[in-house]
């Protein structure tokens, strides 16, 4: 390598440097840059919605013609790599979709511009927001995103298994780490090996199960997330603080998770499948589920679905809560505007847009009984997943190492929950290195 | 004694088709189903009756921003001008390092073949911000710059084809007194049709599976090619297997149609014997 | 006809033989020409293949999260790697992998390509047959093997079920999920290389086929004899790039395991991958990514010497 080339490239990475460090200063400030008119990039993930925030976008600029919204829609597949990407060169859209996975990294890094001062300047009520969301995207006592949507926990039913089985309707079930309750009792009865015997008759096989009571998934948001603190543990200590599920009443709840599936048979272990597929096909009578998956279930199944609450452990119900927000990169070189853009976003008109249309759960209190006369109209109650947004809830784990921490989770917990591996041992490690990387 | 081998050869290859096709297979299954029949069917069993609906809707639009049509013209594009780039910059470059002589050949020939041992998820962000400091983020140049010129990889697969040729034949046309080029383009490229075809293939298929380049520097629906529309039916929640599938199957029958175009020049038998 | 077999240390001998004939003037002016030939590509290489390259040598000294400014720091991410259990965990994954599918790709890839090479009614088809594996969006494909390897749904266990097998927990066991995947990896790569070799076999001269016939070689001698040897810069090239890219496996293992279960299948690039954009943390990945190029450049140079040592034929 000569000399010359190797001044350009420390060149390069240097320009590269000067651009991130550009952002970390802009994170301080905002809101301040741009004319206030022109175009704001905003970039989404789902499809589905996009035509919800066109309509949206069109709306605002009918009131704003001097601002365009340009809508990018990206796979979520690689989402985050083209947004980290553009970030550390010092470019990329206006406003974003955030989620909590990428929150805290990025409000650490002074990547978003804090809404704090613009919302005193235009005087704007956060209290129309569910609080839970706007919880999420706070660090250090300000707010780096404007709630978009609602997403909470409760649980769906095959319909037509429980009238096959002659087992009413199921309504609020109970669980206890020793296996008593009623939602034990009431999958015991739903399921089913090859040859019609049930895991509480003699000769159940367990091997060859056709029809599942309950799915045991390991996935956080919909299942231990929620049981943990159902039976008094903790997931992580606080946000931004470290993991505990490797705590006694943690352990515990994770153990009653591992025996529905190995112990008493009523829910398949992870190797099964796709749980989402295989509640589609039929397989499994409860499903608990957050409820932006509703539209991948209602109109693909071949049976009746119902919403129910989740089950409630030791404590009672606690639900998981989760939303998205608009964030707003401090690289925008049209801040005026992009803020704009995201009070409109937020307000009850953009809201409707999307909750009327049943694109999602508006984050705007006022508007999200939209999002649940869509559904009512398509003949799903969704009061379940309403009750549950009143009562008490639980944050996902709010930590700059989330992505990586929810991957090795999920890799860990799987041969767990297939019973390969005990689960004391298994989450003490596991906390152990997690929390390691988190001081790193 | 020839008919029994032929059959051995038929029921091996048969099998081994078998194998190969079978995922696939799935797939076609897949994208003549509803959404309720692949949840009432095994997934490796077609259900009756199909439907063509998940073609339709990849096709009229009626699918929020999957202009399929439009992605699937960006893909043809992008096929054929990093084909075309490859083949013309491939051949020369893979003819210098074969035939040539110059100082740091050898230097230079596994420096290209050392950039393909650093993988892309590392170099993917440097070549972000070099394409920024140019200015051409969001274009096309900046989406073919890097393969267009010739990829390492074809110079390599050229250069050892190259070195097969024997090298009497370039000596008698250079002592006919054809100049380099000249010789190049009458002696050699005759004789490396299949690997030229190879090559072709090569980047075909190449351009066509291309994702995480053209999503990184790209933004504008004016660019998105089919893997970025095939993926984006591909939520975090939940996928619209049907219709990936559907789409998949539409992008893989060009390819499907290259492949036996090209085959022809690939396999020929007449090969260097007819030189003589 | 005299047919030299070039390999890398050939090509030198050839190509310099008209040299030493030469006056320096042509030696000047075939230099230039060259330059000439190579100009785009060298353009295009080094401005966006190596350079890239060359500043992740640079980051790779650097503690950089990619949001904020860089902070240098010498070798500490060197350091930090050799103490890494995760790493080193990941590069015994990969080695597996690599020792699993590169054998098992070729040789099938070899076997392929000499009972395609034959003309029998319909080969043209089965010849696209076995490429579309290769052919396939990768998304897509990892929604169907999964389909395949699920023990409830399965293709695979389904079938095995019909002889009275229970359910193998294919990518869920931390026995099974390597191999598994290393099974679609060769899945979709034999087509491909196949293809390498059904062109090199179309640059054996058939006269030499005919001579061997005509000795009483039978078909094995004259694989060996023959095809093998004239097969050998193919094979170089087949091997040299099949290692690179079997070390560099990523797509498989992201979309059937993501890496587990527990860490079974985290392959190297995977947890560049991870370190990169999900840990945020640019300046050790890139350290990583540092090691898999030493291990690459070492192997591929042992392949180089390899071939080299090979004695050159040459058939008069």
């Amino acid at each position: 390598m000569t000399g010359i080339r190797r001044r350009t490239v420390l060149g390069a990475v240097a320009g590269g440097a000067a651009a991130a460090g550009l952002a970390a200063c802009g994170g301080a400030a905002g809101g301040g840059q741009g004319s206030g008119k022109g175009t704001v990039v905003f970039r989404i993930w789902d499809e589905e919605q996009l035509p919800g925030y066109k309509k949206s976008a069109a709306a605002f600029h009918a009131k704003h013609p001097d601002i365009t919204v340009k809508i990018e829609q990206m796979p979520w597949e690689a989402y985050w790599s083209k947004l980290t990407t553009e970030l550390a060169a010092g470019k990329g859209p206006d406003l974003f979709w955030n989620t909590v996975s990428y929150f805290p990294e990025f409000a650490q890094q002074g990547v978003l511009v804090n809404f704090d001062p613009l919302i005193k300047q235009d005087s704007l009520d956060t209290k129309q927001f569910y609080p839970q969301v706007l919880a999420t995207y706070t660090h250090e006592g300000h707010v780096y995103g404007m709630p978009a949507d609602f997403g909470i926990t409760a649980m769906v039913y095959n319909a037509d298994l429980f009238k096959a089985a002659g087992v009413p309707v199921p309504g609020e079930l109970t669980w206890a780490p020793d296996g008593s309750g009623s939602l034990l009792e009431t999958a015991r009865k739903l399921t089913k090996d090859r040859n019609g015997k049930r895991p509480d008759q003699a000769g159940f096989d367990a091997k060859h199960v056709k029809q599942w009571g309950f799915m045991a998934e390991n996935h956080n948001q919909t299942q231990y997330v929620n049981w943990i603190p159902q039976n008094g543990g903790s997931f992580m200590s606080k946000p931004f603080g470290k993991f505990t599920f490797d705590q006694p009443k943690a352990v515990q709840a994770l153990q009653w998770q591992v025996d529905l599936i190995t112990k008493w048979h009523v829910s398949p272990p992870p190797s099964a499948g796709v749980a989402l597929d295989l509640f589609n096909r039929g397989q499994i009578a409860m499903y608990p589920c957050v409820n932006a998956i509703l539209p991948y279930i209602v109109p693909k199944v071949n049976f009746r679905v119902g919403v129910t609450s989740l089950p409630s452990g030791p404590l009672g119900a606690v639900n998981n809560v989760n939303g998205l927000s608009f964030a707003m990169a401090a690289t925008s070189k049209n801040q005026k505007a992009a803020w704009e853009v995201v009070k409109w976003f937020g307000s009850p008109d953009s809201q409707r847009i999307i909750g009327s249309g049943g694109y999602a759960w508006p984050a705007n209190k006022s508007v999200a009984s939209t999002y649940h006369d869509y559904w009512k109209a398509k003949g799903q109650d969704l009061t379940p997943f309403e009750k549950a947004a009143d009562g008490k809830t639980v944050l996902l784990p709010v930590t700059p190492i989330w992505n990586a921490a929810e991957l090795k989770i999920d890799n860990t917990f799987k041969p767990m929950f297939q019973g390969d591996q005990p689960v004391g041992p298994t989450t003490k490690k596991l906390a152990t290195e997690l929390n390691k990387l988190i001081t790193q | 004694m020839r008919w029994l081998r032929n059959t051995i050869l038929y029921v091996v290859l048969g099998v081994g088709a078998f194998v190969c096709v079978f995922p696939y297979l799935m797939v076609v299954f897949t994208s003549l189903k509803t959404g309720r029949q692949l949840n009432a069917t095994s997934p490796w069993l077609p259900a009756i009756p199909g439907t063509l609906g998940n073609y339709t809707k990849l096709f009229n639009g009626s699918i929020a921003n999957v202009a399929f049509p439009a992605y699937l013209w960006h893909t043809v594009l992008l096929a054929v001008i990093l084909t075309v780039g490859q083949l013309v910059f491939t051949t020369l470059a893979a003819y210098a390092f074969a035939r040539m002589t110059f100082p740091g050949r050898e230097v230079l020939f596994w420096a290209y073949v050392a950039t393909l041992m650093v993988p892309n998820v590392v170099t993917m962000i440097p070549l972000y911000l070099i394409m920024r400091q140019i200015g051409w983020v969001d274009t096309w140049m900046g989406l073919v710059a890097p393969y267009v010129f010739g990829s390492p990889y074809g110079i390599f697969l050229m250069r050892q084809f190259f070195q097969t040729l024997p090298k009497d034949l370039e000596d008698a046309a250079r002592i006919d007194g054809a100049g380099v080029l000249a010789t190049l383009t009458r002696v050699i490229l005759p004789l490396s049709k299949p690997i030229l075809g190879t090559l072709s293939i090569l980047t075909v298929v190449f351009a066509w599976h291309n994702f995480l380049w053209p999503l990184i520097i790209t933004s504008g629906d004016g660019t998105k090619v089919v893997t970025v529309g095939i993926a984006s039916l591909q939520g975090n929640l939940g996928a619209d297997y049907n219709l990936m599938m559907a789409g998949s199957f539409v992008a893989l029958v060009p390819l499907i149609v290259v492949f036996l175009l090209f085959q022809r020049s690939i396999v020929r038998s007449v090969a260097l014997s007819g030189l003589k | 006809m005299p047919v030299a077999v070039a390999e890398p240390a050939v090509a030198d001998r050839d190509a310099r033989a008209p040299v030493r004939r030469a006056g320096r003037g042509r030696r000047v002016r075939d230099a230039l020409t060259a330059y000439v030939f190579l100009g785009p590509s060298l353009f295009g290489v080094l401005a966006f293949l190596l350079a890239p390259v060359v500043i992740v040598a640079v980051i790779s000294l650097f503690k950089w999260n990619l949001l904020a400014a860089p902070q240098f720091v010498g070798l500490a991410n060197y350091r930090r790697m050799a103490g890494d259990g995760n790493v080193w965990h990941s590069v015994a994954v990969t080695v597996f992998y690599v020792l699993m599918t590169i054998p098992t790709q070729t040789i099938l890839a070899l076997v392929l390509a000499l009972l395609l090479n034959t003309k029998l009614r319909g080969i043209r088809v089965l010849r696209a047959l076995f490429v579309i594996p290769w052919m396939a969006t990768p998304v897509v494909m990892g929604v169907v093997w999964k389909w395949i390897f699920d023990t409830q749904n399965g293709a695979l266990d389904s079938f095995l079920g019909l002889f009275g097998v229970d359910p193998v927990n294919w990518l869920g066991s931390g026995a099974l999920a390597l191999p598994s995947t290393a099974a679609v990896g060769v899945w979709s790569g034999v087509g491909y290389t196949m293809l390498f070799f059904l062109a090199g076999l179309q640059g054996i001269p058939e006269p030499l086929y005919e001579a061997a016939r005509l000795d009483g070689a039978g078909p094995v001698q004259q694989f060996f004899a023959i095809t093998l040897p004239l097969l050998r810069p193919t094979m170089f090239f087949v091997l040299v790039t099949s290692v690179i890219g079997s070390f560099q496996v990523f797509d498989t293992v992201y979309a059937m395991t993501k890496g587990g279960p527990g860490d079974a299948t985290s392959v190297l690039n995977f947890t560049i991958y991870q370190t990169a954009f999900q840990l945020f943390d640019d300046g050790y990945a890139s350290a990583l990514a540092m090691l898999l190029f030493a291990l690459l450049l070492v192997l591929t140079l042992a392949q180089v010497l390899y071939f080299r040592k090979r004695t050159t034929y040459d058939y008069s």
